[in-house]
């Protein structure tokens, strides 16, 4: 078998797999690297959302790979030969799914390097998450060699590769139960935890199938009716227990890490690794807002702002919505993004909320005066909009900007007015 | 000693029988399997490569019947096969490709790679085992083919127009190694050469229209024909002697 | 006599299998671009995305056989104007596909509908038709697969001009960069396939070159 498995290793699809899995990896993860930048279980998780992409290649390879016998006219040749189908076979198989794997590992384990320099969270169960994937993986190219062993068709492989994308994009799509039997995910589950019994019946389902797709593509029933039996067993309690969706948070991976000096700024453990950039950039905005009576005292990341976290909702706090906010080196990716959660802290609520002959531009005004002076004369939108205000002397800025709150707080049309005019 | 022995063989396609009721012993030695074009010759080769299974009669290699599994998988250990169009992968080397059948075949993981090595040398090849199979002239790649079918040392050696594509030359060479392999097992050679077949088979085997009409030693066939046949030697003579002796029985 | 020799053509190239084929899967996209349309939570008919770019990919991928004949050197050894001949089979091939994958998107053609169908159908049997004169129609489908398969999740989530030229497949058919793009992949791929056919890879000593 050994011998077998490394002619194919060398001289069938496998080179061609580890090559296109190596280039769909790399290039899924340039494409959206705010989904996995600095995170563990961000980059678990983009694995098995890149499978939607990377089951169809692996599909397509495996079919290139099985339908070789046939496409070289080598059949008669072979099965004039002793030993049973099955061994050639697995050995083709395990050649496509070592070197497919090989190649997504070396693309994601470049990743894995940039993450690992960053990341304040190794806990949770990312590489259970990520296990899980690669099974899929090696499920997909047996899917493959079925098709590509059974299929007398010349574009069996392409057209089996383009089904499952389809097969997988509509499981995504699907809000029904049976669609949580697809290895791809849609949603990010960066804060939680997905419940242990989902992880092991995921990976029973998996392997399972894969026995079942390789059993019949050899014809052995016996083997192919336990295998189904196994995978219809894993099926059921996937499909009709308690959806995940909801899981508990990882209390680890929530947790808040807080900035020791100045104002505070507090981030999960998770995206800890960003503390310093998002401190420099709020921190600043706390300082102004200092004692102004009805301002935010401290910014916190939005992730534990749900119902059952640690943090209940108030006035004080400022949250910061991070989950696309990490570059592939693990920095901040959009200050702007950060400051607009203080934007809404100046009460645009208001603006919203008046209709037709109530509204008057003016409040626009104030609104925009009061972002920007919040800003720091650098409002997005609303730039320079303050430069009356901030020549006043320090103590009236901040007590147009209570006032400000104040009305915004009541919705006080009058007052607003006022306030955008005063200066 | 006959160690492939074959009775009341029937296989048809559709309604059309190819062979009908044939019999055919072997023993040791080069045989010769001479006929038309659609007579069943490749039929009864791939009958006894065990790729095609008959619709009636005994087939038996080395002592095994082939239609029990045990037996088939053990007389398949000992089967040397080469088909009339023989398919190959284009990206394995020579080595690698006679090295892959050596493993179809269940050789011993550790007598592989001499046997690969000499199996490579028997047919000349030596020097491009380690060419890609695509860069090969369709001479080479036919030796290569005769060496994947030699490598497990058969038993039984079935070889199907495997002198198609070979130079004069490489010819000569094939019929010296042909009298080799024929020393301990059975070798049966496939062809349109009789000339072939008179220079390296001991003895021969005349199919036509799925039946044997003739079978003994090539002497015989020769003896067979007359001055008044046509063709430009003497067993080439004797060849379309036979043929229209067995054409006016079956009239 | 044309007439003839043009039913021969598509026989020998297998153009009733993939009519049965581009049939089949005008009708998959009927159901799966209605069925998504009609999913509220989705989004409406902006959630066809992916049958706007699967449906004309595999159409083109079951075209790429149909471009090259049992043997290449045997057709190019002929007098026949092959280069008309490519060009025709190939424009056929995209009126037939492209009005037959857009009838089945015309409830708001405008959002991922018939209009991103047609233009897809452009770009991607441009596609498979120059892959078809540098790889050979066995491996055609191979770059239109690969690109396909990764521009649906690797499209950046901004518009701009640079992304609607690369990721055309993906745009709306309002980008006018993403015609630009499709209709040059089509040109580019009719005019090499049209120059040299289909390739023809290292061919097999005596035996036919097998698919």
């Amino acid at each position: 078998m050994r011998r077998a498995l490394w002619v194919e290793l060398r001289r069938g699809t496998a080179p061609y797999a580890a090559l296109a899995m190596f280039g769909a990896g790399v290039w899924v993860l340039a494409a959206h690297p705010d989904d996995w930048g600095g995170r563990w279980v961000g980059l678990a998780d983009y694995l098995r959302v890149s499978l939607l992409v990377l089951c169809p290649l692996m599909v397509c390879a495996g079919a290139w790979q099985a339908g070789r016998e046939r496409r070289r006219d080598i059949g008669e040749l072979i099965a004039a030969t002793p030993r049973p189908g099955w061994h050639s076979l697995v050995a083709a198989w395990l050649a496509v799914t070592l070197a497919g794997v090989a190649g997504t590992a070396v693309a994601f384990g470049g990743a894995a390097v940039l993450v690992a320099r960053v990341a304040t969270y190794a806990g949770g169960d990312w590489w259970q998450r990520a296990a899980v994937g690669v099974l899929a993986l090696a499920a997909a190219s047996a899917g493959g060699v079925l098709v590509g062993r059974r299929v007398p068709l010349r574009v069996a492989a392409p057209i089996a590769g383009l089904a499952t994308y389809l097969g997988l994009a509509i499981l995504t799509y699907w809000n029904a139960a049976p669609a949580r039997l697809s290895p791809a995910y849609d949603g990010r589950r960066m804060y939680s935890l997905v419940p242990e019994w989902v992880i092991e019946w995921q990976a029973t389902w998996l392997v399972a199938l894969t026995v079942l797709l390789l059993a019949v593509a050899v014809r052995r029933w016996r083997v192919a009716l336990l295998a189904g039996g196994v995978a219809v067993a894993a099926a059921v309690p996937i499909s009709t227990g308690p959806s995940w969706n909801r899981a508990p948070a990882d209390p680890a991976a929530v947790e808040l890490v807080c900035t020791s000096s100045g104002p505070e700024v507090c981030l999960t453990r998770v995206n800890a690794f960003l503390l310093g950039e998002v401190a420099a950039v709020a921190q600043p905005i706390l300082a102004r807002l200092d004692g102004i009576p009805g301002a935010p005292r401290r910014a916190v990341d939005h992730t534990v702002r749900p119902a059952g976290a640690s943090v209940a909702e108030d006035a004080d706090t400022v949250w910061l919505y991070l989950d696309f906010q990490a570059t592939a080196l693990g920095g901040l990716a959009n200050a702007e993004d950060l400051r607009t959660a203080f934007r809404q802290e100046t009460g645009w609520g208001c603006a919203y909320r008046l209709q037709g002959d109530e509204f008057d531009q003016r409040i626009h005004q104030a609104d925009n005066m009061a972002t920007d002076w919040l800003l720091d004369g650098s409002g997005f939108w609303a730039e320079g909009a303050s430069a009356g205000l901030r020549e006043l002397p320090p103590s009236a800025q901040r007590a147009w900007f209570a006032d400000y709150l104040d009305a915004v707080g009541r919705c006080d049309v009058p007052a607003l007015v006022r306030l955008a005019e005063q200066p | 000693m006959t160690t492939v022995s074959v009775a009341g063989l029937r296989v048809s396609y559709g309604n059309r029988a190819v062979l009908d009721d044939l019999a055919i012993e072997l023993g040791v030695g080069v045989h010769g399997l001479l006929g038309p074009n659609g007579a069943g010759k490749t039929t009864l080769m791939r009958v006894l490569a065990t790729v095609l299974r008959p619709d009636r009669g005994e087939v038996r290699l080395l002592g095994h019947r082939t239609d029990d599994r045990v037996g088939l998988r053990q007389a398949r250990r000992r089967l040397g096969y080469l088909p009339q169009a023989f398919g190959f992968y284009p990206r394995f080397t020579v080595r690698e490709f006679v090295e892959y059948f050596a493993w179809l075949r269940e050789m011993p993981a550790a007598r592989i790679p001499l046997a690969v090595d000499r199996a490579i040398e028997r047919v000349g090849l030596r020097d491009r085992a380690d060419d890609r199979m695509k860069h090969l002239s369709g001479g080479m790649l036919r030796r290569a083919g005769i060496a994947q079918a030699i490598v497990n040392a058969p038993r039984v050696l079935l070889l199907d127009e495997p002198t198609a594509g070979l130079d004069p030359e490489q010819r000569v060479e094939f019929r010296t190694l042909l009298r080799e392999l024929g020393r301990d097992a059975v070798v049966l050679v496939s062809t349109h050469l009789v000339e072939d077949v008179a220079a390296a088979c001991a003895r021969v085997s005349l199919v036509d229209d799925g039946r044997l009409v003739f079978a003994g030693h090539p002497e015989g066939l020769i003896a067979a024909g007359g001055d008044g046949d046509s063709g430009d030697s003497p067993i080439e003579r004797g060849y379309t002697a036979v043929l229209r002796g067995a054409r006016q029985v079956s009239r | 006599m044309t007439g003839r020799l043009l039913r021969l053509h598509l026989r020998a190239r297998g153009a009733s299998a993939f009519v049965a084929g581009a049939s089949a899967i005008a009708l998959l996209a009927w159901a799966g671009g209605t069925w998504l349309a009609a999913q509220p939570h989705l989004g409406g008919p902006a959630a066809r995305l992916p049958v706007v770019v699967l449906a004309p990919l595999l159409a083109a991928v079951l075209l790429g056989p149909t471009l090259a004949g049992a043997d290449e050197e045997l057709e190019r050894g002929t007098p026949l104007r092959w280069p008309a001949w490519r060009v025709g089979h190939v424009l056929l091939a995209v009126l037939a596909v492209a009005t037959a994958l857009a009838l089945t998107g015309l409830r708001a053609p405008e959002t991922f509908g018939a209009q991103a169908l047609a233009r897809n159908t452009l770009g991607w049997i441009g596609l498979v038709a120059g892959a078809t004169a540098l790889l050979g129609a066995r491996l055609a489908w191979l770059p239109a697969f690969g690109y396909g398969c990764v521009v649906y999740l690797a499209a950046p989530r901004d518009a701009g001009v640079f992304v609607a030229l690369w990721a055309w497949p993906v745009q709306p058919a309002t980008a006018a960069a993403s015609w630009l793009a499709a209709g040059g992949v089509l040109a580019l791929g009719l005019a090499g396939y049209a120059y040299r056919g289909s390739a023809v890879g290292h061919r097999l000593p005596s035996r036919p070159v097998t698919i």
